[in-house]
């Protein structure tokens, strides 16, 4: 390249950065000169704060997720119509050990009791009706996670190690992930590994003898994700997942009526998933909110299409209050294997009428309330969220010509309260 | 927790550091940390060494290849663009050279000639600056990183505090305030603003709690001949010290804005200064040569009443 070609270049290029420079004046001085200091070497304290910290930092939350009863007309006579409830409690422990390592410990305690969709038959008008399991279920589920993460200056390592008890389930699982920043955090490349086993023993199997005793599944996940700052004020971000589960696959505690006889619920022993999700944030300064929009793409090779939209608006009022509304959209088509009831026996010997392998569409809405608030020296985070979930064949985005009648709705309601000292 | 005062000087300028820590060698070693921190930054951006890389690029002047700069120079030469772009050229780091004719300690007014002669060695937009290389097309250009560097080193040091673990204590570097983070018991710092004209005088009592603080005032380094004053601050358009104001204090969520800010008021002058303030929407407080004060930290005068500022 001969020197004058180099200079043009050069002129060229001062002339691209003065434009870049002019657009951003009309951001607003103020946004300005801030965002200037934050891409500062050392002064970005409050957004390396999702870095490592050397506070401990402790979080609580209850919440309590209720199922509403079937309708009168979707359910087997004499069945019960009530439906599950799940207390939560959850702890979250986050302290720093040293300069660079992070320990970080999840405990979640669910108490459950309902009954639960068991089969389906056809009704008296020829709908399908949902039978409920007899008995009311009660279980206590454990959950402990512990997670080491390793900071280095452009990079971050995670592991993590986790056990879930039942009194009829035990899981065992561990992740590794990495997080690699370029082009100066403006990019950051993501990527991990987890695995899962699960051993499950059925209760009451002598009871029912159509529950399996001691059975087994793995799972495996991998993911890799890129997320990029667009703008000051516009960040995008997409994540790629798939998923290979490997063994007892089917609900142990679920039957199909195939040709009139009960049978255990039978699904295939392997499922490739594939998740793909995108993100796309965009914070108004003049509002003050940050508009969220997700995508998600699922395909697994059980045949079952996902598509999943939500929206949500992060406002802030006062300094010390946010408001998070937010609206999702579910639409999912059937597993190749599903049906209500089976008239005729499957070569594949397949069978499963949960609703969750079924063709239908969801609609959700929540609220969200955060208040920041400082007292006994300390600073808090209070927050306080509903949630309400309908789903319905109506719902799909394709047509549904009998819809599971064991679709279910609930609200969750939740408290919280984190610190840091 | 204990509580240390740690006076220093560095940059031109009595410093100092008010930490508290659970033990003695913890705030020795911050302490140490910080000061060889303001020393760093001093020994790399002070155009009075020859040693530094100030200087060095000084010395590139005229030279058409530049010079490759390292990514913290880099990152302040970006944002000495934005805030020239943001001021519409008045914050202007190349305007330095004016100071060869303004030797405020000779107390001579340079004539309009000497002046002029320097006119083609002053802009900011003359300056070709692409990371990492920048170049000063004319021989005698200079960058002068002193109007902003010293804001910078207190929001720095501020985050090496906290980075240590520290959690309370206020930087002080000549004036130029950062906070580390409030009083154990949560409370803020006060923070005297000095009157422009009363060397020992406060004329404000502001509440920091976070972010930072940054006062630009004629009374600093200036020089009166024939009872007018003539400031350190140098327009780069005229070429001329700045008139209007005697002094501006701004807090931001940083110093290097809050600094930034002042300065560029100072230099839009009496009227235009304060109105650009009140659309940038940061607290501060102004002071005109004849003596009105104005501002929304203003009413901030009896401690107790203070608007607290939070970033």
């Amino acid at each position: 390249m001969s020197n004058a070609s180099r200079r043009a270049r050069r002129k060229a290029r001062v002339r691209t950065a003065r434009r870049r420079a002019q657009r951003r004046r009309k951001q607003g001085a103020l946004a300005a000169l801030t965002s200037g200091a934050l891409a500062l070497p050392g002064l970005a304290g409050s957004a390396a704060a999702e870095g490592l910290t050397d506070q401990i930092s402790s979080e609580y939350g209850f919440s309590r997720y209720s199922e509403g009863s079937i309708p009168a007309s979707k359910v087997a006579p004499g069945s019960e119509r009530g439906r599950y409830d799940i207390d939560m409690h959850q702890v979250r422990l986050a302290a720093p050990l040293g300069e660079r390592f992070a320990l970080g410990l999840d405990v979640v305690h669910e108490s459950m009791s309902g009954a639960t969709p068991w089969y389906v038959i056809p009704g008296d008008d020829g709908e399908p009706v949902q039978v409920m399991t007899g008995a009311t279920v009660e279980d206590k589920r454990t959950d402990v996670l512990l997670e080491g993460k390793y900071f280095m200056d452009r990079s971050l390592a995670s592991l993590s190690g986790g056990v879930s008890f039942e009194k009829d389930y035990l899981a065992i699982n561990g992740g590794l992930g990495g997080q690699l920043d370029f082009n100066e955090k403006n990019t950051t490349l993501s990527g991990g590994l987890g695995v899962s086993i699960d051993k499950i023993d059925p209760t009451d199997s002598a009871e029912f003898p159509l529950r399996p005793n001691h059975e087994k599944k793995q799972s495996y996940s991998a993911y890799a994700g890129i997320s990029q700052v667009v703008r000051r004020n516009i960040a995008v971000q997409s994540t790629l997942t798939y998923a290979l589960g490997d063994g007892f696959l089917s609900d142990p505690y679920k039957q199909a009526l195939v040709v009139g006889e009960p049978l255990a619920d039978s699904r295939p022993d392997l499922r490739h998933q594939i998740a793909w999700l995108s993100r796309y944030r965009h914070h108004f300064s003049s509002l003050n909110g940050t508009f969220h929009a997700n995508y998600q793409f699922y395909w697994d090779d059980w045949n079952i299409t996902a598509h999943t939209l939500e929206v949500a608006w992060y406002q802030s009022l006062f300094e010390s209050i946010r408001l998070i509304p937010s609206f999702r959209y579910y639409t999912q088509g059937q597993a190749d294997f599903y049906a209500n009831y089976y008239t005729q026996v499957r070569s594949d010997g397949l069978y499963s009428s949960d609703y969750r392998l079924s063709p239908y569409g969801a609609l959700s809405w929540r609220l969200r309330a955060e208040a920041r608030f400082r007292t006994w020296q300390l600073d808090w985070v209070g927050s306080f969220s509903w949630e309400r979930y309908l789903s319905s064949g109506s719902y799909a985005l394709q047509s549904v010509s009998a819809p599971n009648p064991g679709l279910v709705s609930f609200d969750v309601f939740s408290v919280g309260l984190t610190t840091r000292f | 927790m204990l509580a240390q005062r740690v006076p220093f000087k560095a940059m031109g300028s009595p410093c100092e550091l008010h930490l508290q820590a659970e033990s003695q060698e913890r705030l020795d070693a911050v302490a140490s940390a910080a000061i060889a921190e303001v020393a760093r930054l001093e020994a790399k951006y002070s155009r009075y060494r020859d040693d530094s890389f100030a200087s060095r690029i000084n010395a590139s002047a005229g030279d058409p290849a530049g010079l490759e700069v390292d990514p913290e120079t880099a990152s302040l030469l970006d944002y000495a663009d934005l805030a020239w772009q943001q001021s519409g050229g008045l914050f202007d780091i190349s305007s330095g050279v004016l100071r060869r004719v303004w030797r405020l300690r000779t107390g001579r007014v340079p004539e309009p000639a000497e002046i002029e002669a320097l006119r083609p060695l002053i802009g900011w937009g003359k300056v070709r600056w692409l990371r990492p290389h920048v170049v000063l097309p004319f021989a005698g250009m200079e960058l002068d990183f002193g109007g902003y560097v010293k804001e910078y080193a207190a929001d720095r040091v501020a985050e090496l505090c906290r980075a240590q673990g520290l959690r309370h204590g206020l930087v002080d570097l000549g004036g130029d305030l950062a906070v580390v983070g409030p009083h154990p018991d949560g409370s803020p710092w006060r923070v005297g603003i000095r009157h422009p004209r009363a060397a020992e005088g406060a004329i404000a009592s502001v509440a920091l709690f976070a972010g930072g603080i940054a006062t630009s005032g004629d009374y600093e380094r200036c020089m009166l001949v024939d009872g007018k004053r003539y400031a350190h601050i140098l327009n780069p358009r005229t070429g001329w010290p700045v008139a209007g104001l005697a002094s501006v204090s701004v807090a931001a969520s940083h110093c290097l804005v809050a600094g930034t800010a002042s300065t560029i008021a100072m230099l839009k002058g009496g009227r235009a200064g304060p109105a650009w303030l009140d659309r940038l929407g940061l607290p501060s407080l102004r002071v005109d040569v004849d003596g009105n004060v104005s501002g929304s930290l203003a009413n901030c005068t009896h401690p107790g009443d203070s608007q607290p500022y939070a970033a």
